[in-house]
């Protein structure tokens, strides 16, 4: 497997610095640095995760995908011209893996060796500080594209991601002994506390303007949801209100409405429309496939003026344009398994940790199911970057912290099901 | 018991995010496979395939190479004079003019991969397949456009635009410009056959005709008294003169004849008759003041009097001058008109197409046509056109069945006064069926001894060409 990890790292990384791009060589060597740190970690799980093959798949997942990103950093890196200024995006993806691995690694020892996230004065603070987040945001923060996107210099959409399962997991994980209206068949108070804090969460998004962080906060809760209401008049309630909201959005928002509009239209969208500047980056794929083919075009071949964000919200699009149709199908494969590995059997041995690795599950799913959704025109568009293919210190941070959640329980739930079954052999 | 639960769920929750992303794919592979996505192509992805692709090859209306793409460039075919001849209508490249529909280049995106299709079975098994564009086939004639060249210089003009096209099929069989340049000059530009736009002078009379016919057709029979005292025209600003060719007084003249003798008074006559808002609208199905585009090329709009004109700007419109101006292919289709029964037939340069060196050409002649007027108001003036050339200006250059008009139109110079140079026209054509070709011959800045007549004379030695001498 090591071998194989190798090879896949090789074949990207000659294939990236002979594609013809224009760098310089403090590009080429961050470049290198981050392949180089990214080997070094793959060999250490080889052998760390000979016992732990659910940390094992996760790590070398994230690993792979983390490969492929470094080299989409690569393509987007700008040298110095007279109308250019220097940027080193290769440089930021090394600083952001050294992160990432520094945050896995403390994320998954505090999950596995200690239960300090499941204190409830912890995860009080957690909850009281998301919605404020947002709306601290909304009052004081930068606004970007019309949208009120950072705290602090830190995006809201990965602030909040990555508090909101703990959320979950201790609203969802309160005995359910207390209902709504006092009676047994109602819906329980933790799941209505549950959904209000949710809404909550929904009107900070709004008013920040955060549709892509709406949309993923209202899928991974809506599954949530279904999981743990037992009633079904309840479920059927909760659908018809979700689809009114989405609907009234849909109505009421402008940009929602061009985008839904972008979606349902997409081919009788002409030149001269008021919409064909937005619709140009989900129409290019369609235009270029045909010529592009199985191979793809090259890196670079895609002007930066169709895709701004190549490096960001189109990463997949650049995975089939410029890198092949083919490399993208495997990312995708490895994106399956990645979130086959992260909602595998989970041995979590309490109800927190099961909520809190499924919620972790969900959100990085639903992440990756509405990037490739946006880039192949089969969904709205929504600027959510593909997880580590995009560049995003903040996002790929909370990620990997996500990710080292799950295997941290997944690690301690297994062992303790393994003394479990060592004690009854004995006996 | 619990954690059979949460491995049942959590095998739920799997393959219902794999159905998801199922059907994320499957609908994007419907949408591609629609194919209706396609929008007209973009002149920025043009120029980038250029550089992709090795172009295709572009053949004449008989299959022979006219030009080849290479490996980093093209290779023409044929003698220099030949190159000369094709050059112009090609125009610069794709860069230098933006994709312009006015070029071949810009008109034939296929040449670049525009509509290459990689993804099958050959695409996949040959990734390192060179990527070549698809050809086409003009439905232009390489000899004819090389005989127009050569015949052109014979007559030692320097600035002419030749136009010859099927007035049936709306073929353009060929389309030469001067001064010509050869492929990569310095000196090469768009052909002016589809930018630049010239005063029409008296051949602008036929469409004038057909459009007041259109509105009221007994004005056939309006007549003009075509003397002295009758060639001063009141405006609102005063009173103009205007004075017919050569000062000649033509006496009582109708329709037919005021054609023939090219009656610069009869037409300002007729004109002040029309309902000026009613004849703009006429002629916007001429292509005046309006905005045409066919699906294969584009050309400058052509304009009668424009929107702000004074009155004697609209009144000089009536004999092509003014700010009247029309484009060699403008001029070459209106006749087409005239000689069709009133119909236009979608006008094409390219006949054949493939997508990609594998794929078969197929024809992309459309077949679509258009009722500009009615086919009593086109046989009507088609009738009085022969007039022109077996009694009136162009007896000079009579043939069997040549319908045309003559028109020399005065220069001004860059202070907007009169100058000593001249555009004159010969524009008309067989009316024979099984002939149906039709000639623009326009000679720009040309000085006062080359009459439009000079024009005719070019514009029958290539008819006579043509049809082998047989009228």
């Amino acid at each position: 497997m090591l071998l194989l990890y190798f090879g896949f790292e090789a074949a990207v990384a000659c294939w990236t610095l002979r594609s013809g791009l224009t760098t310089t060589a403090e590009m080429k060597l961050f470049y290198l640095l981050t392949l180089l740190v990214l080997l070094v970690s793959e060999t250490v799980m080889t052998f760390v995760g000979r016992k732990k093959r659910n940390l094992y798949s996760c790590v070398t997942a994230v690993l792979i995908l983390a490969n492929v990103g470094a080299s989409l950093a690569y393509r987007m890196n700008q040298v110095k011209t007279e109308n250019v200024d220097e940027v080193s995006h290769s440089k930021q993806y090394f600083e952001d893996i050294i992160l990432m691995l520094i945050v896995f690694g403390l994320v998954y020892f505090t999950v596995r060796f200690t239960r300090i996230y499941q204190l409830k004065t912890v995860n009080l603070i957690i909850i009281a500080a998301l919605p404020a987040v947002l709306f601290v945001t909304r009052i004081g923060g930068e606004k970007s594209g019309g949208a009120y996107i950072s705290f602090f210099g830190i995006l809201i959409f990965a602030v909040v991601l990555a508090g909101y399962p703990f959320a979950a997991a201790y609203f969802l994980s309160r005995e359910e002994n207390r209902y709504l209206h006092g009676g047994v068949r109602s819906m329980p108070l933790n799941l209505a506390s549950f959904l209000g804090y949710t809404f909550i969460l929904y009107i900070g998004c709004v008013i920040c303007n955060e549709f892509g962080l709406l949309l993923v906060v209202g899928i991974t809760s809506t599954m949530l949801f279904y999981i743990r209401s037992r009633n079904f008049r309840t479920k059927l309630l909760y659908t018809a209100v979700c689809g009114m909201g989405a609907l009234m959005s849909c109505i009421m928002i402008g940009h929602i409405q061009e985008r839904v509009y972008i979606w349902m239209h997409l081919s009788e969208i002409t030149p001269d429309d008021p919409l064909a500047g937005k619709a140009e980056s989900v129409l290019y794929v369609f235009r270029n496939l045909p010529r592009t083919g199985f191979w793809g075009n090259g890196l670079g071949s895609i002007p930066v003026s169709i895709y701004p964000t190549l490096n960001t919200d189109h990463a997949f699009a650049a995975l089939i344009l410029e890198y092949s149709l083919v490399f993208a199908a495997i990312i995708l494969l490895i994106s399956i398994l990645y979130v086959k590995a992260l909602l595998a059997g989970c041995h979590a041995d309490d109800l927190y940790d099961y909520i809190l690795n499924l919620c972790c599950a969900l959100i990085i799913g639903t992440i990756i199911l509405i990037h490739i959704g946006s880039n192949l025109g089969s969904s709205i568009t929504a600027g959510v970057g593909m997880p580590y293919v995009s560049e995003g210190s903040a996002v790929n941070i909370m990620l990997v912290a996500l990710t080292a959640v799950h295997c941290g329980i997944y690690e301690r739930g297994r062992r303790h099901a393994l003394s479990e079954e060592k004690e009854i052999y004995e006996d | 018991m619990l954690y059979q639960k949460k491995k049942k769920y959590m095998k739920t929750e799997r393959r219902i995010y794999v159905l998801v992303l199922l059907f994320i794919i499957a609908l994007f592979l419907t949408r591609v496979y629609e194919g209706n996505i396609e929008s007209a192509e973009n002149a920025g992805l043009l120029i980038r395939l250029s550089d992709q692709y090795q172009m295709g090859a572009v053949y004449d209306r008989n299959g022979n190479v006219i030009v080849r793409g290479t490996d980093g460039g093209m290779e023409w075919a044929g003698k220099q004079e030949e190159q000369e001849a094709m050059a112009g209508l090609f125009g610069p490249t794709l860069e230098n003019t933006y994709a312009s529909r006015m070029t071949i280049w810009g008109m034939a995106p296929e040449l670049f991969g525009y509509n290459d299709n990689r993804l099958n079975l050959k695409g996949l098994l040959r990734p390192g397949e060179a990527r070549v564009g698809g050809s086409i086939e003009l439905t232009i004639d390489k000899e004819l456009q090389t005989f127009i060249c050569s015949l052109l210089k014979q007559k030692g003009v320097e600035n002419a635009a030749v136009v010859v096209s099927n007035w049936r099929t709306g073929e353009v069989l060929a389309a030469v410009s001067l001064p010509a340049a050869l492929p990569g000059e310095a000196e090469e530009k768009i052909s002016s056959i589809f930018s630049q736009l010239y005063s029409p002078g008296s051949t602008i009379k036929i469409i004038l005709a057909a459009a007041a016919l259109s509105i009221d057709p007994d004005l056939a029979a309006f007549e003009y008294d075509c003397t002295a005292e009758n060639h001063i025209f009141h405006t609102e600003k005063g009173d103009y003169r205007v004075s017919c060719a050569g000062n000649v007084y033509h006496g009582r003249v109708d329709m037919e004849e005021a054609i023939a003798d090219s009656c610069n008074g009869y037409f300002i006559s007729l004109l002040q008759q029309l309902p000026k808002d009613e004849l703009a609208e006429e002629l916007k199905n001429w292509g005046f003041d309006t905005t045409i585009s066919f699906d294969q090329f584009s050309y400058w709009d052509q304009t009668f009097s424009g929107k702000d004109a004074s009155e004697i700007e609209y009144l000089l419109g009536a004999i092509g001058q003014g700010n009247c101006s029309i484009t060699p292919i403008g001029l070459n289709l209106c006749t087409n008109v005239l000689l069709n029964s009133g119909r236009l037939q979608e006008p094409a340069v390219i006949q054949k197409r493939s997508a990609s060196p594998d794929d078969d050409m197929r024809s992309c002649l459309s077949g679509k046509s258009y009722e500009v007027c009615s086919e009593v108001t086109a046989d009507t003036v088609k009738e009085m056109m022969l007039g022109v050339t077996s009694y009136g200006t162009g007896t000079g250059f009579g043939m069997n069945g040549f319908a045309a008009k003559t028109g020399t139109a005065q220069k001004a110079d860059e202070e907007g006064n009169l100058s000593n140079f001249y555009t004159v026209w010969t524009t008309g054509g067989l009316t024979d069926e099984e002939s149906p070709y039709s000639v623009t011959v326009c000679f720009d800045n040309v000085s006062s001894d080359i009459r439009s007549t000079y024009a005719g004379q070019v514009a029958k030695e290539i008819l006579e060409y043509m049809t082998g001498g047989e009228n």
